[in-house]
């Protein structure tokens, strides 16, 4: 059963989020997190994890194999007994498979109600997230970059957006629409092999699943493409 | 496994006698170390993960029999320890843990003279790096520079983030990134982390 690992910091405020799927050459996916815990998470990739440190004057150890279910226990172990960091470790079901419920019609509505149905997406993100019903050709034209104006202006945090769309041309089978998807917006397309949210190799991150497409864009990403704009979510479908 | 196959290429003697001090090299107030009194327990190897450990104490006491050390010193050597330098690779390896010498006799070259001789013998066993647990003052010391220690990376990423927060919590006006290790300030590391875990390549 693949673990998660969030690590929260003395404001409450969530510093990284990490999964450990055993079984995997890289067992480890980020979801989200700041530069500094995604980078110390980079630099223990392919090795060990063996730490030391006090805890209530007590000499203990944290370690782990790389490829263990221990690994995360072990990573977040360390940092509360070391920094105070609040850390929650939770088993995740291993991957999940939306299917729309048929009479959603065209309204938005709010990801709580797929959260029963997708367990392993990341629980605050929900509040905030809408699905918009769009046609697939619209869809389509979305992922090509060509109507990028199709964006809801929900901000999840202060340096996230989230797109979330369905009915993807089904024409396509989910390899067919990754490839869709334009470098601006997908760094590493390769990564979209299984129907799971994926960390890429840098900022923005996709979900995928069987019917439709869950991109979460960077405030840098917006940055870089300033022809973008932020458009609310019904006007946009409408 | 047994201690001399551990310890070799070097004997417990010789372990033993890297901490006999030449107070010729220390300040007044050390000169009356006893070297005959000084103890020295040493533990035989025991598993540790996929290493042998070996443990060790020291104890240095004046010619009236009061100690030098508020507690004993400890050090710790493994035979296939992970290396911080280099996490791919597991080598022999040598723990600095506790070094806590009583507040009067501070400064008067015992710790000066004591680690350049622990890292010779280190170093004669076969250690490619010392790795360094660093609590209470030792969390800003032994990140000064003139002690040549290292942070790894995972390290010092982590506690870049603590140090973030730490001056959002502080109030500061300007948040100031730390380039190195000894950029992070004394007040930072003595209240917003309990170790440190440094490293010297020998």
């Amino acid at each position: 059963m693949p673990l998660q690992l969030k690590v929260y910091n003395e404001f409450d405020e969530l510093l990284l989020h990490v999964e450990h799927v055993q079984g995997d050459s890289s067992p480890l996916r980020i979801y989200e997190g700041t530069a500094n815990l995604r980078h110390a998470v980079k630099s223990l990739e392919g090795y060990d994890f063996e730490r030391s440190a006090i805890v209530a004057g007590e000499l203990r150890q944290f370690s782990a194999k790389w490829d263990s279910p221990d690994f995360l226990a072990a990573l977040g172990g360390y940092w509360s007994s070391n920094f105070g960091w609040r850390t929650k470790l939770t088993e995740t079901a291993p991957s999940f498979t939306f299917v729309m419920p048929p009479d959603i019609g065209t309204s938005n509505i709010m990801l709580s109600s797929l959260y029963r149905q997708n367990p392993a997406m990341p629980l605050e993100r929900l509040p905030l997230l809408e699905v918009g019903r769009v046609s697939g050709a619209y869809a389509e034209a979305l992922i090509r970059g060509e109507m990028a104006h199709w964006i809801p202006e929900k901000i999840v945090s202060p340096s996230e957006h989230f797109i979330t769309f369905n009915e993807i041309d089904v024409r396509a089978n989910r390899l067919d629409i990754l490839s869709l998807i334009p470098p601006s917006l997908c760094i590493d397309a390769s990564s979209y092999v299984t129907n799971d949210w994926y960390e890429l190799s840098s900022e923005p991150t996709f979900g995928v699943c069987e019917q439709f497409v869950i991109a979460e864009v960077s405030e840098g990403l917006w940055a870089e493409k300033p022809s973008l704009q932020r458009l609310p979510l019904q006007e946009a479908v409408a | 496994m047994i201690l001399s196959d551990f310890l070799a290429p070097i004997s417990k003697r010789e372990l033993h006698e890297a901490y006999f001090i030449d107070m010729s090299h220390c300040k007044s107030f050390l000169r009356d170390l006893k070297n005959e009194y000084t103890t020295f327990t040493i533990n035989d190897p025991e598993r540790v993960g996929g290493s042998n450990r070996v443990t060790y104490a020291v104890k240095f006491y004046f010619v009236n029999h009061d100690p030098v050390l508020d507690e004993a010193l400890q050090r710790w050597l493994f035979d296939n320890k992970q290396c911080l330098s280099q996490p791919g690779v597991r080598a022999k390896v040598a723990y600095r843990l506790r070094f806590y010498c009583r507040t009067p006799f501070q400064r008067g070259g015992l710790a000066t003279q004591l680690l350049l001789r622990e890292e010779g013998v280190f170093k004669k066993w076969g250690a490619r790096e010392i790795q360094l647990l660093a609590m209470d003052a030792g969390r800003w010391v032994w990140t000064r520079p003139k002690f040549g220690y290292q942070i790894a990376d995972f390290d010092m990423h982590s506690l870049r983030q603590q140090y973030l927060d730490w001056q959002r919590s502080q109030k500061m006006t300007s948040i100031l990134i730390a380039a190195s290790l000894d950029d992070f300030p004394r007040a930072f590391l003595e209240s917003a982390v309990n170790s440190l875990c440094l490293y010297k390549i020998i």
